[in-house]
């Protein structure tokens, strides 16, 4: 999982067990391992991890949408992946959004300009595109999250919609 | 001061959200048999087409102009439902929800003179939040906030919110709204007053006491008090404070076997036990009903319904399946195709609070609830709320026919929006 601004989270790996038990709550050790010494304070299970909760900060204007197309192909947005949408956010530039372009569903990073929006994709092959006031144009949400499915086949995953 | 929020068409607005292709294009959403119109885009009003209009008779109008149309997709409005309740309740704490897209907000305590950008600022949130347009009327009594309400809507120099809060402004709008279009004026009224040469609000809030006493019940006199600015309807913040409840469905296919009948009934004594629990409700009473398709006047008809009083008041769904249907039984005939049928809970009264009758086993009952209690914690799990029920029960659903349903964007994960991220959409 990488957060919406395209920063790694991964340059320490802690390593989360799952409780297979339960949908939600997964306990966790509150320390990275580490070559070694095993650290003491890996014997405590303190806490659980309810991803909703952490994912999702505002369940009422939260919605879930899927990808198709490969036009954020390069930052790692592939078809198939779940993006979770926050619809309470305010937009701000250079965000990734879901918009609203005359009548259809996109995906794109926005930058906002004085006057003007432009909708960036992230794959070479594709241009910019300017937003004019002929166009229909709303920002349908921001997205906070994309979750991958990394195990199955991707082809599969699409397959199956 | 009070206020009634309102969703603009909301089960078009809630299909409209995840399907921008239908914005400012004529909709209509029809009743779950695809009977009638049940809302309607108000692209599609200015096509002439009007609420109850059955599927049938307007179907050459909805095909010459490509109006998009929908069958009920209620577990979708239900879920944007609550979303808009809850992002509501974000902002003010005492809520009292009316139906599935309406609530009426307690306002006191807040500044009169930032009522306006308050209410715009709410009906923006709910806007940004859920997708979903509301109309909000804010007026010192509920009666009068819902013909706020109703200007809020019609017209869009109020950006969303319409107050009244001065004696004119309540004149004017009194002035302006036709006597049938106040809450709580039905049709008999409407008609008594219509003949004393009444037409708008205004003409009957400006009659004197005495001739509202004298000509209508306590109902009228209270919307008369209300229309003039003296609040008589209590803000009621619980669902249990309401004293019915009621749970029927149309089918879609007509049913003539009684087995049939009696998993909808028990499916709809599933319903209201799991509500009534959750509401700390039980049953006094309920009454069945059953009707034949009243459109086909080439078939023979039947309607009937039965009444039965509850051994004791009970929200047990063991209990209220084996009394619906028993009821059902006794007025089931043979040989008729079954449109409708219903269960009404016509008299609700505090689980907490239960006259035990001399001859009930404690024991029993105590087991009973627990067995209850556990089918609703397991069930509260479930978006469906029918993980587990009982034997005779079969999920709705399989009874209703749904030729154009929308899938459940908010709620079920293989059916969520797919994003286009290909050139130039």
């Amino acid at each position: 999982m990488s957060d919406s601004s395209g920063h790694k989270l991964c340059d320490r790996i802690d390593i989360f067990s799952a409780d297979v038990s339960s949908s939600l709550a997964l306990p966790y050790a509150d320390k990275g391992i580490q070559a070694g010494f095993p650290s003491p304070a890996q014997d405590y299970i303190n806490e659980s991890i309810d991803l909703n909760r952490e994912i999702v900060k505002h369940p009422a204007a939260t919605f879930y949408g899927r990808v198709e197309g490969d036009s954020m192909i390069e930052e790692g947005i592939e078809p198939g992946d779940i993006l979770v949408i926050d619809r309470s956010i305010e937009p701000a530039d250079g965000d990734l959004t879901v918009c609203c372009v005359d009548g259809d569903f996109t995906l794109k990073r926005i930058r906002l300009e004085q006057d003007r929006v432009w909708l960036l994709p992230s794959n070479e092959t594709f241009d910019p595109i300017l937003v004019t006031p002929d166009n229909r144009f709303e920002v349908w949400g921001v997205v906070t999250y994309t979750i991958k499915q990394t195990r199955r086949p991707r082809k599969r995953l699409h397959a199956s919609r | 001061m009070i206020g009634l929020i309102d969703c603009n068409n909301f089960f078009v607005s809630c299909e409209r959200v995840f399907n921008p292709s239908i914005r400012e294009k004529p909709v209509i959403v029809f009743s779950n048999n695809d009977g009638c119109a049940v809302a309607i885009s108000n692209e599609a009003k200015a096509l002439g087409i009007k609420r109850g209009d059955p599927y049938f008779k307007i179907k050459g109008i909805c095909n010459r102009y490509g109006i998009s149309t929908f069958s009920g997709n209620h577990k979708l409005y239900g879920d944007m439902s609550a979303r808009v309740m809850a992002v509501i309740s974000e902002t003010i704490p005492e809520i009292e929800i009316y139906s599935i897209d309406e609530a009426f907000l307690h306002l006191d305590g807040i500044e009169t003179s930032s009522l306006e950008d308050f209410g715009r600022n709410i009906v923006r949130r709910v806007r940004r939040n859920t997708g979903i347009p509301t109309s909000l009327g804010i007026a010192p009594t509920k009666t009068l906030a819902k013909i706020a309400a109703r200007f809020a809507k019609k017209y869009p120099a109020y950006h969303g919110c319409c107050i009244i809060d001065n004696d004119d402004k309540r004149r004017k709008a009194l002035a302006l709204t036709a006597v049938n279009d106040v809450w709580g004026i039905g049709r008999r009224i409407s008609r008594r007053l219509g003949d004393y040469g009444v037409t708008t609000a205004l003409q009957f809030a400006e009659w004197t006491q005495e001739n509202v006493t004298q000509l209508f019940h306590l109902n009228g006199e209270k919307t008369w008090m209300e229309l003039n600015g003296h609040a008589c309807i209590s803000f009621e913040q619980e669902e249990s404070s309401k004293k019915q409840m009621m749970s029927s469905r149309s089918f879609g296919k007509a049913v003539t076997d009684i087995n049939d009948l009696k998993s909808a009934i028990a499916s709809f004594a599933n319903n209201l036990g799991r509500k009534m629990r959750a509401n700390n409700q039980a049953a006094v009473s309920l009454t069945v009903y059953i009707h034949t398709d009243s459109f086909r006047p080439d078939m023979p008809q039947y309607f009937n319904t039965a009444h039965r009083t509850l051994p004791e008041p009970t929200a047990d769904t063991m209990t209220l399946t084996t009394v619906a249907c028993d009821a059902l039984c006794s007025i089931y005939r043979k040989d008729y195709a079954y449109k409708k049928a219903g269960v009404m809970i016509n008299e609700l009264t505090d689980s907490r609070h239960i006259q035990q009758s001399l001859f009930c086993n404690t024991t029993d009952r105590e087991r009973r609830s627990r067995l209850m209690a556990a089918m609703d914690s397991i069930n509260s799990g479930s978006l469906s709320h029918d993980t587990i029920h009982t034997a005779s029960y079969s999920p709705i659903d399989k009874l209703v026919r749904k030729d154009h349903p929308s899938r459940l964007f908010s709620t079920r994960l293989s059916d969520i929006i797919s994003i286009n991220c290909i050139h130039g959409s």
